[in-house]
């Protein structure tokens, strides 16, 4: 069952194709240890000054550092501002 | 903050509940905007949003089981109960934004480019006999018609156009060229001297010379003839070119009073405004007709408006006054002066200056600076035949 999830990933990886066409899947992209743009995401898991814990469906990412808030949001798209330290995938 | 988000108004909440992040991924869902939030602590959230979306998230915050509470608005219904309750300013917000409007359908500001020979007072005087002046009405002017006649008015002007931005007009103008004289039209001419003069050098291209070098020559004398021999048809007139270097002796005088009434500022200056509305000015101060003996006045004018964008027919006036004392003295400066007379000495590329003096003197009540210069020039004028 695992594998046939892991399948689209596995496609693209092949086929060299960008990771962002495979549906659930989302992208952080950090500039500087200060913005973190997160594209894809379904929903916000928790939020405190120190961490941000995201959902991308099967994955989750966790951002952690301090004075961390929510510059803007919609429903695909988070822009996290403050200090990051690290970056966890799950 | 942008006027954009003024208008629509920003409100600043504090979310408390037992999940606040789930009101957050609702909200988001919803397609409500949130930005700036913040965590206070596990239960309490601080952020931003529309004030027209406060009560669909306040309706989502309700079914997730969290308070929400106003912490400050800014802009949208408070700028609306700022004004409901100053009708008079709305009153007046609005009639000066009617009056900018109907004021930029008028001409305020009229600039004139390019123009080399004919002044910017001619130009506008012609525009002006044109209809087309300070206070004119824009959206109505014929450029086509205006041109025409304004090319009959000046015949200097080759082509013109008239660009208006706002109140402002910028009128554009190329003079019309002189043709230069074809080789084959040009007049027969001699070369006669500009000034008296030791010849040194001569160089004639077209013509036959009639001086040469160690001649003394006096001015208007011919150096050079245009008349011609001709073995055919007896006498051929050509213009003569070329040029006669000559050492010349020039003498530059300058005379003033070695006393003169001078001033100095005494006291206080103050300041006085007016305001001019097209042609019409308004005194801010009283006594404008009394005289303003042992002052200097300096104005300065600022036109109402947005610079290089549109102006209103509004000036504001500045008036410096500055009162002075004057007494009789001397403020002899020689050294300038002699620098003033050397500005005065212009010679052509190929001359040069080979010696010069200065000398001061005084005598009757009057300074006298002389400046002498020997130089080395061309002295070659060209005189055509009547």
């Amino acid at each position: 069952m695992n594998k046939l999830r892991e399948l689209p990933a596995e496609l693209c990886d092949r086929l060299e194709l960008p990771a962002e066409i495979v549906p659930g899947v989302g992208s952080v992209t950090v500039s500087g240890g200060r913005r973190a743009l997160i594209e894809g995401h379904r929903g916000i898991l928790a939020f405190s000054e120190d961490l941000v814990a995201v959902s991308f469906g099967r994955q989750k990412l966790t951002l952690a550092g301090s004075g961390l808030r929510l510059e803007a949001m919609n429903a695909s798209e988070l822009l996290v501002v403050g200090r990051i330290q690290t970056l966890e995938w799950s | 903050m942008r006027i954009s988000d003024r208008m629509r108004g920003v409100v600043r909440l504090e979310i408390f509940g037992a999940l606040p992040p789930a009101l957050l991924n609702a909200a988001a869902d919803g397609g409500i905007a949130l930005w700036r939030a913040e965590s206070v602590d596990e239960n309490t959230l601080r952020l931003c949003c529309w004030e027209g979306q406060l009560d669909a998230l306040r309706a989502l915050a309700e079914r997730a089981g969290c308070e929400v509470t106003v912490l400050s608005r800014s802009g949208g219904r408070g700028n609306l109960r700022f004004l409901r309750r100053r009708a008079p300013l709305l009153a007046g917000l609005l009639l000066a934004a009617l009056a900018v409007l109907a004021s930029s359908l008028f001409v305020w500001q009229i600039e004139v480019r390019g123009s080399r020979n004919l002044s910017r007072g001619e130009i506008l005087r012609a525009l002006s006999d044109c209809g087309f002046a300070v206070g004119s009405f824009w959206p109505g002017l014929d450029t086509e018609r205006l041109r025409s006649e304004m090319q009959l008015r000046c015949p200097g002007i080759g082509w013109m156009s008239v660009n208006v931005s706002g109140s402002r007009a910028v009128v554009l103008v190329v003079e019309r060229e002189e043709k230069p004289p074809l080789p084959g039209e040009a007049k027969s001419a001699e070369l006669v001297a500009a000034r008296d003069g030791l010849v040194r050098r001569v160089s004639i291209l077209e013509g036959r010379a009639e001086v040469e070098p160690g001649q003394v020559v006096t001015r208007g004398e011919t150096l050079a003839s245009g008349r011609l021999d001709s073995l055919a048809n007896g006498t051929r007139a050509v213009r003569a070119r070329g040029s006669v270097m000559a050492e010349t002796w020039r003498e530059y005088l300058a005379v003033r009073p070695a006393a003169e009434t001078l001033k100095t500022p005494r006291g206080v200056s103050f300041s006085r405004f007016a305001l001019q509305f097209g042609k019409r000015r308004f005194n801010l101060y009283f006594g404008s007709g009394k005289a303003l003996d042992g002052c200097d006045k300096i104005v300065a004018e600022y036109t109402l408006g947005v610079k290089g964008l549109f102006s209103t027919p509004l000036r504001l006036i500045r008036e410096r006054i500055v009162p002075y004392d004057s007494f009789v003295g001397s403020d002899a400066d020689p050294e300038g002066m002699a620098e003033r007379l050397a500005s005065l000495l212009t010679l052509s590329a190929e001359g040069q200056i080979l010696e010069s003096f200065v000398s001061c003197a005084e005598a009757r009540g009057l300074q006298t600076v002389t400046l002498r210069a020997h130089c080395i020039e061309n002295i070659a004028q060209t005189r055509e035949y009547d």
